[in-house]
C-alpha cells in the first residue's frame, strides 16, 4: 500500500534497558520516515541514535525494551509483529549497513556467498545461477567489479567493503535501507564516492534511507529532512534548509558551530560541557546544563514539541515553548505554530 | 653564522628528506619493504603550527611518530632549534630530546594510565626530567598546567582517576601532560578525532590559546582538512607517504595546485556550498605502500595525469613565495 506518503512513523517511542540501573536511553521519540527520502539522524555518542535503530530493526539487546509507543511501518504495527514476520520483513523491506563492513562482513565466506545467503533465505526457489548473477549485478550496481563475488571481505579496500555491504542491503529491493554511519570509517574523498552512489542509488530505487551520523556538516550535504537527538530525545527536526538557515534549537545551533569550515576562517566556539549521563538525565530540558539562552523554567519543565513553521519544522524547547510557561516569545519573523505538538 | 643564529629563532623543528620503510611478510616468507614516508621534509616555524593533512594510510601518523623519536627513521635528517638531531639518541639524550618535543595522542582513553590519579600522571613529566625541587613547587606546576587547559579549580580533578573524566576532560589532561614538560615543539596526532563533536571545538580553542599564550610550535595531524585550515598557518598535504603540496595554509586552500588537494577539497561536506556532494573526479582509492606506482604516486587516480607522470617523479616546485606543489602539472 504506497498510498500514504509516510512509510515509517514512530509515536512517543522510549526504549528503556533493564538494569539495575534502569536506563531510558530513547525517551518520547516522534518522527516519521516519508517514502523515498533521506532522513538524516544526527546526535553524539551515547544519544540513542544505535537504540533507536536497535528498536526499529528489533534488534535491541535482550534487556532492552521497547517501554512507551508504537511504530508504525507500511500501516502494519511493527512492534506487534512476531519474530518469524520479522524475519520475512528483514531484507525484504528493512534492511542494514552497519558502520564497520569491517566487522559486519563474514571474513571466512565470500562477498557472493553472503549475499545470495540473503537472496535463497527469503526467494529458496531461486535457481543457483539466478542468484549468483543477481550478486555480481548487484555489485556492478555499486561499482565493484563483478569478479569480486569469488573475493573475501579482506581482499576489498574499506570502501569497496563499504560498497558491497550496501549491495547486500538492496539485495531484496527492501523500502527502508537503515544506514548507521555508513562513512565514518572511511577517508573523505571515498566518503564522497560512497554518498555519491548512495544519492544516486537512492533517486533510481526509490527506497527510503534513515542516515545515521554525528557528522552535521555531511548531512547538511545529503539529507532531505534531519532530526537533531541529544540525550534520547529528538529536540529538532526539519528540512536541511530548515536547518541549514534557521536552526532553532540551542543544541543544533551549537551543533553546527561545532564544525570549523574549510573555506571560511572564522572562530568556532563548540558546546561546553559534556554531554548527560543517561543514568540519571538532567531535569526539565535535558540540554539546560549546557546552554547558553536557558531560563529558569529550563531546568523544572521538561520542554514540549512545537512546529514552528506548521508543516514540520519541530522543535523541543522552552524559547519556543508554550506562552504560559515563558514569557520569551517566539523569535521575530517566525509563525505562532500550528499548535499541535506532534 | 649570523644567519643560522636567525634561523634558530625563527624555525622550531625542521626535517629533512625523512624516510621510514617497514619490512612487512608477505606470503612464502618474502619480506617486502612498506614505504610509508616517503622523503618528507618540513619546517615548523617558532610560534606556528603546521597541520598535516591526508588520508589514512597516507604516512601522516608514522611521520610524526618519527620526529617524537617513537620509531627509528630509515633515512633522513632532523634539526630542532638548527641543532642536528641525531638519528641514534643515547638515553640522556632522549630524555632531554623528548623534554622539548612532546606527544599528544588521538585516543585519551588510552594514552592515560587508569590506575593512577591524574595528580600522578602529572607529576610524571616533572619527576623525570626534574624540573621542579620540592612538593611546593610540584603541586604549584600540576596545579598551574591543569588550570591553563580549562580544568580549574585543578583541586577538583587532582585525586580523580581517567574514568571519572569525560573524554574532553581527559584529552585536557593529555594536554596539561605534554605542557608540563615546558616542550618547545607539540606534536599533536589526530588530538579530537576520538572526542565527541561538540566538545571538539573546546579542546581546539583551548589548544590555540595555549599556542599563542606560550608561543608554541605544533604539528597539527589530522584527516580534516577544516581543522587543520581552523588551528593551522602552514600546511603539508600528504598523499602516499609523501609531501605532495605544502605552504600557508590560505595559499593551500584557497589555490590549491596539486589535484589531489583539489579533490580532497571538493570532497569535503560544506554545508555553506548549498549543492550537495557531486561525484568525485576520481574514482579509485589509495595505492598499495608495499607496492607504489611508478612515477608520480597520484599519477592512477589523477584525472590530468599525462605520459610524464608514469614515468617520472616529480619534484617540489614552487608555486610563489612559500607555497609549493610536487606537480608535472607545474613545469
Amino acid at each position: 500500500m504506497s498510498h500514504s506518503s509516510v512509510l515509517l512513523q514512530m509515536e512517543n517511542l522510549s526504549v528503556t534497558y533493564f538494569g539495575p540501573p534502569d536506563v531510558v536511553a530513547v525517551h518520547g521519540v516522534t518522527l516519521d520516515v516519508k517514502r523515498g527520502e533521506i532522513l538524516g539522524l544526527a546526535g553524539e555518542s551515547g544519544c540513542g541514535k544505535t537504540t533507536l535503530i536497535g528498536a526499529l530493526t528489533r534488534l535491541l539487546p535482550d534487556n532492552g525494551e521497547v517501554t512507551h509507543g508504537r511504530i508504525e511501518f507500511d500501516g502494519v504495527d511493527w512492534l506487534g509483529l512476531n519474530e518469524r514476520e520479522v524475519d520475512q520483513w528483514r531484507w525484504t523491506r528493512v534492511s542494514l549497513v552497519s558502520q564497520s563492513a569491517m566487522n559486519s562482513l563474514n571474513p571466512v565466506i565470500s562477498i557472493g556467498e553472503q549475499i545470495t545467503d540473503a537472496i535463497f533465505a527469503h526467494e529458496p526457489r531461486t535457481p543457483k545461477a539466478d542468484g549468483w548473477d543477481r550478486a555480481r549485478s548487484l555489485l556492478r550496481m555499486v561499482e565493484v567489479d563483478p569478479s569480486h563475488v569469488h573475493s573475501y571481505a579482506h581482499e576489498l579496500s574499506g570502501g569497496m567493503r563499504q560498497r558491497a555491504m550496501i549491495a547486500m542491503a538492496l539485495a531484496l529491493k527492501p523500502d527502508l535501507v537503515i544506514m548507521d554511519e555508513p562513512t565514518t570509517a572511511l577517508d573523505v574523498v571515498v566518503q564522497a564516492q560512497i554518498i555519491h552512489e548512495i544519492r544516486s542509488l537512492q533517486e533510481r530505487l526509490r527506497f527510503s534511507v534513515i542516515f545515521v551520523t554525528h557528522d552535521m556538516s555531511l548531512l547538511l550535504s545529503i539529507a532531505d529532512r534531519i532530526a537533531i537527538m541529544y540525550a534520547g530525545e529528538v529536540v529538532e527536526v526539519g528540512t536541511r534548509s530548515i536547518l541549514n538557515h534557521e536552526a532553532s534549537h540551542p543544541y543544533t545551533r551549537g551543533l553546527i558551530q561545532s564544525f570549523p569550515s574549510v573555506f571560511h576562517q572564522r572562530t568556532r566556539a563548540g558546546i561546553p560541557g559534556a554531554p548527560p549521563s543517561m543514568v540519571n538525565p538532567p531535569s526539565g530540558c535535558r540540554f539546560h546544563g549546557r546552554c547558553e539562552e536557558r531560563m529558569a523554567v529550563c531546568s523544572v519543565y521538561a520542554p514540549e514539541d512545537r512546529d514552528l513553521d506548521g508543516i514540520g519544522h519541530r522543535v523541543r524547547c522552552h524559547l519556543f515553548g508554550d506562552s504560559g510557561i515563558t514569557d520569551r516569545q517566539p523569535l521575530a519573523g517566525r509563525g505562532e505554530g500550528s499548535g499541535k505538538s506532534c | 653564522m649570523l644567519e643560522s643564529e636567525q634561523q634558530s629563532r625563527t624555525v622550531a623543528l625542521r626535517a629533512e628528506a625523512l624516510d621510514k620503510v617497514f619490512q612487512v611478510s608477505g606470503s612464502a616468507r618474502v619480506t617486502r619493504g612498506l614505504h610509508a614516508v616517503n622523503h618528507v621534509s618540513l619546517t615548523v616555524g617558532a610560534g606556528s603550527v603546521l597541520g598535516v593533512v591526508g588520508e589514512s594510510g597516507s604516512g601522516k601518523s608514522t611521520l610524526i611518530r618519527l620526529i617524537a623519536h617513537l620509531i627509528p627513521m630509515t633515512g633522513g635528517d632532523l634539526w630542532l632549534r638548527e641543532i642536528p638531531v641525531p638519528r641514534r639518541l643515547t638515553r640522556s639524550a632522549l630524555i632531554r630530546y623528548r623534554r622539548r618535543v612532546q606527544m599528544i595522542f588521538q585516543d585519551p582513553f588510552s594514552a592515560l594510565n587508569p590506575y593512577y590519579p591524574i595528580q600522578y600522571q602529572l607529576e610524571r613529566p616533572l619527576k623525570n626530567f626534574r624540573l621542579v625541587s620540592g612538593k611546593g613547587e610540584m603541586r604549584d606546576a600540576v596545579a598551574k598546567s591543569l588550570e591553563e587547559v580549562g580544568l580549574a579549580p585543578a583541586a577538583d580533578y587532582l585525586m580523580k582517576r581517567p574514568h571519572e573524566l569525560s573524554g574532553g576532560q581527559r584529552q585536557r589532561v593529555v594536554i596539561a601532560r605534554a605542557l608540563i614538560a615546558q616542550p618547545e615543539v607539540i606534536l599533536a596526532d589526530e588530538p579530537t578525532s576520538m572526542l565527541d563533536v561538540s566538545i571538539r571545538m573546546s579542546v581546539l580553542n583551548v589548544l590555540e590559546r595555549l599556542q599563542q599564550d606560550l608561543g608554541l610550535s605544533y604539528i597539527f595531524v589530522t584527516h580534516d582538512l577544516a581543522s587543520a585550515r581552523y588551528l593551522a598557518d602552514h600546511l603539508l598535504v600528504m598523499y602516499a607517504g609523501e609531501g605532495v603540496e605544502g605552504g600557508q595554509t590560505a595559499d593551500v586552500v584557497d589555490e590549491a595546485a596539486h589535484p589531489y588537494t583539489r579533490l580532497l577539497l571538493s570532497a569535503v561536506p560544506e554545508p555553506t556550498r548549498e549543492v550537495p556532494i557531486g561525484k568525485p573526479a576520481v574514482a579509485g582509492e589509495p595505492p598499495d605502500l608495499a607496492q607504489l606506482p611508478t612515477g608520480c604516486f597520484f599519477h592512477p587516480r589523477c584525472p590530468q595525469a599525462m605520459a610524464r607522470c608514469r614515468e617520472e617523479h616529480p619534484l617540489p616546485r614552487t608555486v610563489k613565495n612559500e607555497h609549493w606543489v610536487a606537480c608535472h602539472l607545474y613545469g
